[in-house]
């Protein structure tokens, strides 16, 4: 009898512990405003958002920014002129290649644009561009850009394509991983922070596309894919004869895997991702750059 | 038995208390993030209701140890517009701005601005450029004045609202002019107590007071310059000067300070010109410093009938400097050349046109007497001058055409006198 009385006391106890309201105040901290779209806004909306699900945020935002870099935010207009050609070299490239629904599907919600680059202190290099976990793509070195440049499918490549192209690899390997096997084919030939010191013809008569993917393997991986895709046929050939007897067949059984894994794992043909790359890199002299359509 | 049951009998009924005495009113009416919110809002119409703007004085690197710069902002719908004493007067440039929410309400220039940003701009050498926060930390804000402070350098910094009639171009006009005529050395003597201050290109203001230094950063002002902290000379708290263009005197402005003026030893470029005694080992010669009409060179002529020799002015230090320079040149493509030469030491010649003298005034004689000291004095002690001979860039020898006094040789230059 006297258990039950404890245990009744017990719970009107609780009854009242919990007396105290606490239901959410009915109004949001999060305040409902118009928010002012300038042009460039609203073709960002149009032609980024609407489409693909993507944030572009030119203005910098330091959150989405690495701290430990000095960083300068990117000019406006020179941001506006980068994304039209990142729009459609990239993305409208990987959409065509694989439908808009692998692009919605995988590419990072935000694209951030910084106008500086990112100087590594004291070590004489520089970030170009990032991807943070899958959501983000960080592209520096916006300010560089002049009109030339951006028309110049070289040099607009070695900066930003081949980057994102890069970066996006890592975003499908982090979704799906690659064969472990790929890290055996070059096994001992990683020189990891050295790679800077490479050549880049010493790098292919390694087996490595270029002096960056001696770092380690993820990095190999995703620079095999990045320089396939954006190289033509014959420079491709070029880099394979460079690498010569030592380099060409560890080049070639890492190009093999690559091609399978992106076609099995995401259907995606790298030689048509090619040939639409470069058949729309040849005519990015006729975008204009001066007019948000 | 019972007395357990009344310890948890007790027990139970604090519990009770507990829970039913919490009070969880909150000590504002509003949510924490209603309130950033509001005062987002308040900021933003403050920031955007000075017609003409605003008037930034920004000290960079962390610790107050870089510069101050002046920019001039006028903020208009998420906009922007920036001049500075940095870049040319009539110069503005647009970008866009936002106050947003994260250490508290951060004003931030989030696009780039080519004035604004130009001082944050990394490069490989420099990866924080030259230490320049463009997001700062809105700490207080009254209707005139907004106190910030920088987010990555933590230096504290003050915008003032400017008058409706202030003209940017002018102002900023005003600042840049102070600046141009600005010299290097300034003394203060108040009794026995002489301090000196030392006004770098780098907008540093170096006190030597007594056996003391002191550094602060500096702007210009539109009248003068005005330091991050006060400073005291001679018992006095100074924290702006007025600055005396035609005097060149820099007078305290600050109440308690107008009677702290320093000044200046300086040699205008018209103080030079007049007649004087040329003075080497093998005596005097009577020599003229001639204007040469474009208001920063001087001739010197007299040494020789053949040539003269070219004096440049430097406006900031107030001194001439000569280089080794071609005086005569024939049809056969020899030349002579004046060149400068260690005598006393090394017997070094040299006709590389950096490695002459800086003449200057010696301000502790009476009179005007010029001296001559070496450039890049300590490294190379330059005391003589020598003509050479050269055919085509093959040194020749001594010149034995073109002669001063009767030789090639001046040697252990004394200086100047002016008569």
């Amino acid at each position: 009898m006297k258990k039950t009385l404890i245990a009744l006391l017990a719970i009107v106890a609780l009854g009242f512990a919990s007396c105290s309201e606490d239901n959410p105040s009915s109004e949001s901290i999060f305040a409902k405003k118009a928010v002012h779209r300038d042009n460039f806004d609203k073709w960002l909306l149009n032609s980024y958002t609407y489409p693909y699900n993507i944030d572009v945020k030119y203005k910098m935002e330091d959150i989405y920014s690495d701290m430990k870099y000095h960083l300068v935010p990117a000019d406006s207009a020179k941001a506006a002129k980068l994304s039209i050609i990142a729009k459609y070299l990239w993305f409208d490239a990987y959409a065509e290649c694989v439908g808009p629904n692998f692009v919605k599907a995988n590419v990072p919600r935000i694209i951030h644009l910084i106008g500086s680059p990112a100087f590594n202190s004291g070590q004489g290099t520089m970030v170009l561009g990032t991807a943070e976990g899958g959501l983000v793509i960080t592209l520096y070195m916006v300010n560089n850009l002049t009109d030339k440049m951006l028309t110049d499918y070289a040099t607009v490549n070695d900066y930003y394509f081949h980057t994102m192209h890069h970066e996006f690899t890592h975003i499908l390997n982090q979704k799906i991983p690659y064969d472990e096997n790929f890290q055996h084919i070059s096994e001992g030939n990683y020189v990891s922070g050295d790679w800077y010191q490479k050549r880049t013809s010493a790098a292919n008569k390694k087996g490595f596309v270029t002096p960056y993917a001696m770092s380690e393997p993820l990095e190999d991986f995703a620079e095999m894919l990045s320089v396939y895709v954006t190289t033509s046929p014959s420079g491709w050939q070029k880099i394979m004869d460079t690498a010569g007897t030592t380099g060409a067949p560890f080049i070639q059984a890492k190009l093999d895997m690559v091609r399978a894994y992106m076609k099995n794992s995401w259907k995606l043909d790298i030689d048509e991702l090619r040939s639409i790359v470069l058949r729309r890199a040849s005519e990015i002299n006729h975008l204009d750059l001066n007019q948000l359509k | 038995m019972k007395k357990i049951m009344i310890y948890i009998q007790a027990l139970l009924a604090s519990f009770v208390f507990v829970s039913c005495l919490h009070d969880d009113n909150e000590l504002f009416n509003e949510s924490a993030a209603q309130r950033l919110d509001k005062a987002v809002e308040h900021y933003k119409q403050v920031l955007e209701s000075a017609n003409n703007g605003w008037e930034l004085q920004l000290w960079t690197e962390p610790s107050y140890s870089g510069g101050g710069y002046t920019y001039l902002m006028k903020f208009k719908e998420g906009k922007v517009t920036v001049a500075s004493d940095l870049v040319d007067a009539d110069k503005v440039a647009t970008s866009s701005y936002d106050i947003t929410k994260d250490m508290g309400p951060v004003l931030t220039v989030n696009t780039y601005n080519e004035i604004f940003h130009s001082l944050a701009n990394p490069s490989l050498s420099d990866d924080n450029g030259k230490g320049q926060d463009y997001e700062f930390m809105i700490q207080r804000v009254t209707n005139d004045s907004i106190f910030l402070e920088g987010k990555k350098f933590h230096n504290k910094m003050v915008m003032t609202r400017l008058k409706d009639n202030v003209n940017w171009q002018n102002y900023i006009s005003a600042m840049k002019n102070v600046a141009d005529n600005v010299k290097v050395t300034y003394k203060y003597i108040a009794g026995q107590d002489t301090t000196l201050v030392n006004l770098s290109s780098a907008r540093r203001a170096r006190f030597t007071i007594k056996d003391s230094v002191v550094t602060v950063p500096f702007c210009y002002t539109e009248s003068g310059i005005e330091l991050q902290k006060p400073v005291t000379i001679a018992n006095k708290q100074v924290k702006t000067m007025a600055y005396n263009i035609d005097n060149l005197t820099f007078t305290g402005s600050n109440s308690g300070a107008t009677d702290v003026v320093f000044t200046t030893d300086f040699m205008r470029y018209a103080d030079y010109e007049g007649t004087y005694n040329f003075e080497y080992q093998d005596g005097s010669i009577r020599v003229k410093m001639v204007p040469a009409g474009d208001g920063k060179t001087y001739w010197l002529e007299g040494l020789s009938s053949d040539f003269k020799l070219t004096f440049t002015y430097n406006k900031k230090t107030g001194t001439l400097t000569w280089g080794p320079e071609k005086v005569f040149t024939d049809a056969n493509n020899r030349s002579i050349w004046m060149c400068s030469w260690d005598a006393a030491d090394t017997k070094q010649v040299f006709k590389f046109d950096v490695l002459g003298f800086v003449v200057n005034k010696d301000f502790t004689k009476p009179g005007v007497f010029l001296t001559f000291t070496s450039a890049y004095a300590g490294y190379i002690n330059l005391d003589s001058m020598i003509l050479m001979e050269y055919n085509g860039s093959k040194k020749v020898g001594k010149s034995t055409t073109v002669l001063v006094n009767g030789s090639a040789e001046i040697a252990m230059i004394k200086g100047m006198t002016k008569i």
